[in-house]
C-alpha cells in the first residue's frame, strides 16, 4: 500500500476499503487473544479458514482473527457476524458521532464459547449459511442455566462498557484496513486537520478528566501540559506496557488486539506536547503483543501515519520498540527509562520534582503513559473530553479495565465505568463465587494493592476511596477470595512476589521484605509470638516511609490491610495454632467423617503418601505421621467425608 | 546562596548543596554508609534519612539525594518517624551481615538493638551492598570492573559472569572506600589479589629498595590519565631516570634523563632530593619551597 500524504487520502482508503469489504456478507470472529489461543483457538481459526476455502465462500464470507475479547473463561470464542447486524461504518472522518463497530454497545453477533475445531463446520453450515443457531455452543449460565444468543445479552458483558476493549472483538489486530473500517485513525485526522492546535487537545484531555491507568492516577491532561511547557526542542513520549502484576493482563490485550488504538494515542500525545520520537516499552514476555505492535508500525511505517511529515502535515514522529528485560519494577518510571537508555533498570533516587516530564529519557523532557491511558485518546478527541467525563464518578472519569480472577464464575477482563462498587463487578459482571462458597475478601491493584473484606463491598471503585481504604486502583489487578483462602497465606504469596521482584538497591525493601516473610512464614508455621504483630506493623511503616520508589513503599500494603481487616485471623495463627480456613498445613489435620464416608475407596487410590490405609467397604483410617496434607483425598471425596481441622 | 532550616536553626548553604552536605557542614550528626563525597549518591543504604516539612504530613527522604534549591526548606533530622525508620534500616543491616564493625558501632551509638530481627542467611557475610566500590571503580578510576548482579535479596557485587575482569587494573579504590571491609587485598609472590573479584594481577618492584610498588596496570592506567590531562609523559610514572641533569633542569624533567628506573614512590622522591641537593644552590629550583612557604 503506498503512502497517504492528506487527509483526503486518509478519507479515500478508508471508503476503499469498506466498498471492498461490502461484498462480505458475513463474517467469523475467532478470538485468538493469549488466553483463547492456549485453549486452541488457532487450530478453531484454521478449520474455518480450510472449510471456507473447500466450500468456496471466501467471497462472502470472512474469518477474522480477533484480539481478546475478555471473556477467557469460556475461550476459544467466537463470534459470527451478520452483515445486517454489523453497525455502520463510518463514512465521514469529522463526524464525530462515528463510533467504532462495537464499541460501548458491545458486539452483537451470535457468540459460541468453547469451540472445538470440529464444531467448525456446524457453525458454518446453521448460523453463517443460514439463520440457525448452534445451541449447545452458546453461552449457559452456570446458576441459572439461562442460555444467551448474541453477546450483548450475556450478563458478562451487559453490565459493562467496553470503551477500549470493545474494538477488540471487531479488529483484525494485523490489518490496519480493520481498525481503519472501525474509524481509527479519526482522532489523528480531527487533529491534524488544522482546527485543533495542540492546546486545544491537551485541554481536551483535561476537561476529558482522564487519570493515569497505571495505578498512579496523575491526571493525564496536566502531565502533557507540564511536559509541553518545559522548553527544549527534544521531547519523548514513552508507552508504558510494562504490565508485570501477577494475573493482569489488561494492556497486554489492547496491545495484542488492537495495537493502532494504542499507536494513535501516541501521535496525538506527541503532536501535544511536541515531540518527535517514542518508545513503546513491552515485556519481553509477551511475544503476540511484541509482534502486534512490530506489525502495526511497519505497516503505520508504510501508510505513512507514522515519519516524516504525517499525512502530509508538519508533523513528525517515529517510534521504536524498546523490549523489557524481566523485570517487575521497570514498571516504574525512573527504572523504565533507565532500561530504555541500556541501563540497569532500577529506580533512581532522584527527588521529584523534577519528574520525567521535565527531565527524563537521557535527560530530555519524557512524556510516560500506560497503554490503557493512550487507548483512551483516540475516542476522547473525536467524541470529545465531555463525552469522556460523562462516565465516572467525580475525581475518576471513564472506565477502567480490571483483571477479573480468582474465585470468581465469569474470569476474564472486564471494562467498567468508574465508580461501579465491588458488589456489582464481582457478582453481577463476574457471576458471583463458585461452588455457592462464601465470598471472603478481594485483592485489589495487583501484589502492592490490599485486601478488601465483605464489608467494604459496597466500596465504590475509584482512586481515591480505594486508597483510603488502604489499596491501590493500580494496573486493575483484581483477585477474588471465597471462605476457603487463609489471609495470613494470600499475604505471604503477594510479599513474598514483591521480595522477589524486588531490585535490591535499597535496604528496607530488600531487607525488609525478607524480614517480613520471615515472619510470615512463623505466622503460616503456627510458631509466631505476640510480639510477631507489633514487628509486622514496624517492619511496614519502615517499608512505607523509606523505601526508595513506589515498589517498596507499596510492598507491606497486602500484610497491612489483611491485618487491618483480618486481625483475628493472623491471632489463631499463634494464639489458637490454627488456620481458620484450613490452608497453612503445619496447622491442620484431616479427619475422617465415619458417619459421611461410604467407604468408596477413592481417597485410597488419591492418597500418594500413603497415609490412608483400609479395605473395601470399610472407612479408611488416617495415619497422621505419614499424611502430608495435601489434600488431595478431600478433593476426591464426593460425599465430604473429609474434614480439615 | 539559599536559607535552610534544620531542626529549627536557621542557616545558609549553596544552591545546590544536598541536605546531608548542608547539615553536617553545621554540625548535625546524620549517619551514612553508601554515601562519600567523591561519589555521586546514590540513597540506597537509608540511613541519612531526614523529614521534610515536618508536621504530620512530612515526608522523609534520603539526604545525600535531596539538593537544597528553594528557601525555606524545613528539614528535620531526627523526627519521631526518622528515628524510627532509620533504626530499623540500620537493624535490618546488622540483620544481614551482624560482624561489621562499622554497623556494631553505629548501632551503639544510635541505640539500636543489633538483636531485635533474626540473622537470615550467612554469618560471615560482609558486604552491605552499599555500591561505594561500584561507583568508585566507575567514577573515579573510570572502568566498570564490576557491578551489581543479581536482584532482591540474591543482589551481589560481581565482576562480569564471575571471571576475573579484564577491567580491573587492582589499584584497590574499591577497597579503600569499602565502609564494611568486604573487599579483601592481599598480596603474595609478586602478585596481588583482590579476592571478591578474583582479581590475581602481576606487581613491580622497586629497583632500588625491592619493595612490591603497585600493579604494572594500574601504572600504566595513571600515565594514560595524564596523558589524558596533557602534562608530559612520565610525570606521574614512579620511574627514575638517571644522569647529568641541564643546569636549569627542575629535577623531574624526564626529557634529560638517559636510562629509566622503575622505583617506588619514597625512592623517586628521595633520588629527586638528592640530585636537587648536589645541584648548585642558585640552580636549585625552590619555587615548591616557596609556594610551601605562602601557603603557610
Amino acid at each position: 500500500m503506498s503512502r497517504l500524504n492528506s487527509l483526503k487520502e486518509l478519507e479515500a482508503r478508508r471508503r476503499e476499503i469498506i466498498a471492498a469489504d461490502k461484498e462480505k456478507t458475513a463474517a467469523v470472529a475467532v478470538c485468538c487473544g493469549t488466553g483463547c489461543s492456549a485453549s486452541g483457538a488457532r487450530d478453531v481459526a484454521a478449520e474455518f479458514e480450510r472449510l471456507i476455502t473447500e466450500k468456496g465462500l471466501a467471497v462472502r464470507v470472512r474469518t477474522r482473527i480477533t484480539g481478546c475479547h475478555g471473556f477467557c473463561e469460556q475461550g476459544p470464542l467466537v463470534v459470527v457476524e451478520e452483515a445486517g447486524s454489523r453497525p455502520e461504518h463510518s463514512t465521514s472522518l469529522n463526524d464525530s458521532n462515528a463510533r467504532p463497530a462495537g464499541g460501548e454497545s458491545g458486539p452483537g453477533g451470535l457468540l459460541y464459547c468453547r469451540v472445538k475445531p470440529e464444531d467448525a463446520e456446524e457453525i458454518l453450515e446453521t448460523s453463517v449459511l443460514n439463520d440457525g443457531v448452534v445451541e449447545h455452543l452458546l453461552y449457559k449460565d452456570p446458576v441459572t442455566g439461562e442460555k444467551f444468543r448474541s453477546e450483548n445479552d450475556v450478563p458478562f458483558y451487559a453490565h459493562q462498557s467496553r470503551m477500549l476493549m470493545g474494538y477488540n472483538g471487531r479488529i483484525d489486530p494485523g490489518r490496519i484496513e480493520d481498525y481503519l473500517t472501525a474509524g481509527g485513525y479519526g482522532g489523528l485526522a480531527q487533529v491534524l486537520g488544522g482546527s485543533m492546535p495542540p492546546e486545544d487537545v491537551i485541554k481536551e484531555i483535561e476537561i476529558s478528566g482522564l487519570r493515569g491507568r497505571g495505578g498512579g492516577g496523575y491526571p493525564t491532561g496536566s502531565k502533557w501540559d507540564l511536559c509541553r511547557r518545559v522548553e527544549g526542542e527534544i521531547r519523548y513520549v514513552v508507552c508504558n506496557a510494562d504490565e508485570g502484576d501477577p494475573g493482569c493482563f489488561q494492556d497486554r490485550s489492547i496491545l495484542e488486539g488492537n495495537p493502532h488504538l494504542v499507536l494513535e494515542g501516541m501521535i496525538i500525545a506527541a503532536y501535544a506536547v511536541g515531540a518527535y520520537e517514542g518508545y513503546i516499552y513491552v515485556r519481553a514476555e509477551y511475544p503476540l503483543a511484541l509482534k502486534q505492535v512490530a506489525t502495526a508500525l511497519e505497516q503505520a511505517y508504510e501508510w505513512g501515519l507514522l515519519g516524516d511529515n504525517i499525512l502530509g502535515s508538519d508533523l513528525s514522529f517515529r517510534v521504536r520498540i524498546s523490549r523489557g528485560g524481566g523485570a517487575f519494577v521497570c514498571g516504574e518510571e525512573t527504572a523504565l527509562l533507565s532500561s530504555i537508555e541500556g541501563l540497569t533498570g532500577e529506580p533512581n533516587p532522584r527527588p521529584r520534582p523534577p519528574y520525567p516530564t521535565s527531565i527524563g529519557l537521557w535527560g530530555f523532557p519524557t512524556l510516560i503513559n500506560n497503554v490503557k491511558t493512550l487507548a483512551a485518546v483516540p475516542d476522547i478527541i473525536k467524541k470529545g473530553g465531555a463525552w469522556h467525563a460523562s462516565t465516572g464518578t467525580d475525581t475518576s472519569k471513564g472506565t477502567m479495565i480490571f483483571s477479573l480472577t480468582g474465585r470468581v464464575n465469569n474470569t476474564g477482563l472486564v471494562e467498567v465505568p468508574m465508580g461501579m462498587s465491588l458488589r456489582e463487578l464481582i457478582f453481577d459482571v463476574g457471576g458471583g463465587i463458585p461452588g455457592g462458597r462464601k465470598f471472603k475478601a478481594v485483592q485489589t491493584g495487583g501484589p502492592a494493592g490490599g485486601c478488601l473484606p465483605a464489608e467494604m463491598l459496597d466500596l465504590p471503585l475509584d482512586y481515591e476511596r480505594l486508597s483510603e481504604a488502604g489499596s491501590i486502583m493500580g494496573s486493575g489487578g483484581m483477585i477474588v477470595m471465597d471462605e476457603s483462602t487463609c489471609m495470613v497465606d494470600v499475604a505471604r504469596y503477594f510479599l513474598s512476589f514483591t521480595v522477589d521482584e524486588s531490585c535490591g538497591k535499597c535496604t528496607p525493601c530488600r531487607e525488609g521484605g525478607r524480614q517480613m516473610l520471615a515472619l510470615l512464614d512463623k505466622f503460616v508455621h503456627g510458631t509466631a509470638l505476640e510480639g510477631g504483630l507489633n514487628m509486622l506493623f514496624e517492619l511496614a511503616a519502615t517499608m512505607q516511609s523509606s523505601s526508595l520508589c513506589a515498589l517498596g513503599k507499596l510492598a507491606p500494603n497486602p500484610v497491612l490491610t489483611t491485618l487491618r481487616y483480618f486481625e483475628d485471623e493472623y491471632r489463631s495463627h499463634f494464639e489458637q495454632w490454627r488456620c481458620p480456613a484450613g490452608v497453612c498445613r503445619p496447622l491442620i489435620s484431616y479427619t475422617i467423617d465415619a458417619e459421611a464416608c461410604t467407604a468408596c475407596g477413592r481417597c485410597l487410590e488419591a492418597c500418594l503418601a500413603g497415609a490412608l490405609t483400609g479395605v473395601e467397604d470399610e472407612v479408611p483410617e488416617l495415619d497422621d505421621q505419614l499424611c502430608t496434607k495435601c489434600g488431595a483425598c478431600r478433593d476426591v471425596c464426593r460425599f465430604s467425608a473429609i474434614l480439615v481441622g | 546562596m539559599v536559607r535552610i532550616t534544620i531542626d529549627g536553626l536557621d542557616f545558609e548553604v549553596p544552591k545546590g548543596t544536598t541536605v546531608l552536605e548542608a547539615a553536617r557542614r553545621n554540625g548535625f550528626e546524620i549517619p551514612t554508609l553508601c554515601y562519600h563525597e567523591a561519589l555521586e549518591p546514590i540513597g540506597s543504604c537509608r540511613l541519612c534519612l531526614v523529614e521534610l516539612g515536618g508536621g504530620e504530613k512530612g515526608e522523609v527522604v534520603s539526604s545525600c539525594t535531596h539538593p537544597v534549591e528553594k528557601d525555606g526548606l524545613v528539614v528535620y533530622t531526627e523526627s519521631p518517624a526518622v528515628l524510627q525508620a532509620r533504626k530499623m534500616n540500620l537493624s535490618l543491616l546488622l540483620a544481614r551481615c551482624p560482624g561489621v564493625k562499622c554497623l556494631q558501632d553505629l548501632a551503639y551509638s544510635w541505640w539500636v538493638d543489633s538483636t531485635a530481627l533474626p540473622v537470615l542467611g550467612d554469618y560471615e557475610k560482609e558486604c552491605i551492598l552499599c555500591g561505594r566500590c561500584v561507583r568508585v571503580c566507575r567514577e573515579a578510576i573510570g572502568k566498570e570492573a564490576i557491578s551489581f548482579t543479581f536482584r532482591g535479596v540474591d543482589r551481589q557485587v560481581l565482576p562480569p559472569f564471575k571471571q576475573q575482569p579484564d577491567d580491573c587494573i587492582g589499584c584497590t579504590a574499591c577497597a579503600y572506600v569499602c565502609p564494611t571491609g568486604a573487599v579483601k587485598v592481599t598480596e603474595e609472590e609478586g602478585r596481588r589479589f583482590i579476592a571478591p573479584w578474583k582479581s590475581d594481577l602481576p606487581l613491580y618492584f622497586c629497583d632500588s629498595c625491592e619493595a612490591p610498588v603497585t600493579t604494572i596496570e594500574n601504572s600504566a592506567s595513571l600515565e594514560e590519565k595524564i596523558q589524558e590531562t596533557g602534562l608530559p609523559p612520565g610525570s606521574m610514572r614512579p620511574s627514575f631516570k638517571t644522569g647529568e641533569r641541564e643546569p636549569e633542569g627542575t629535577g623531574s624533567d624526564p626529557e634529560i634523563n638517559a636510562d629509566e628506573e622503575m622505583l617506588c614512590p619514597r625512592c623517586r622522591r628521595r633520588r629527586v632530593t638528592e640530585s636537587i641537593a648536589r645541584l648548585p644552590r642558585e640552580k636549585q629550583d625552590r619555587s615548591w619551597i616557596k609556594a610551601r612557604q605562602g601557603y603557610k
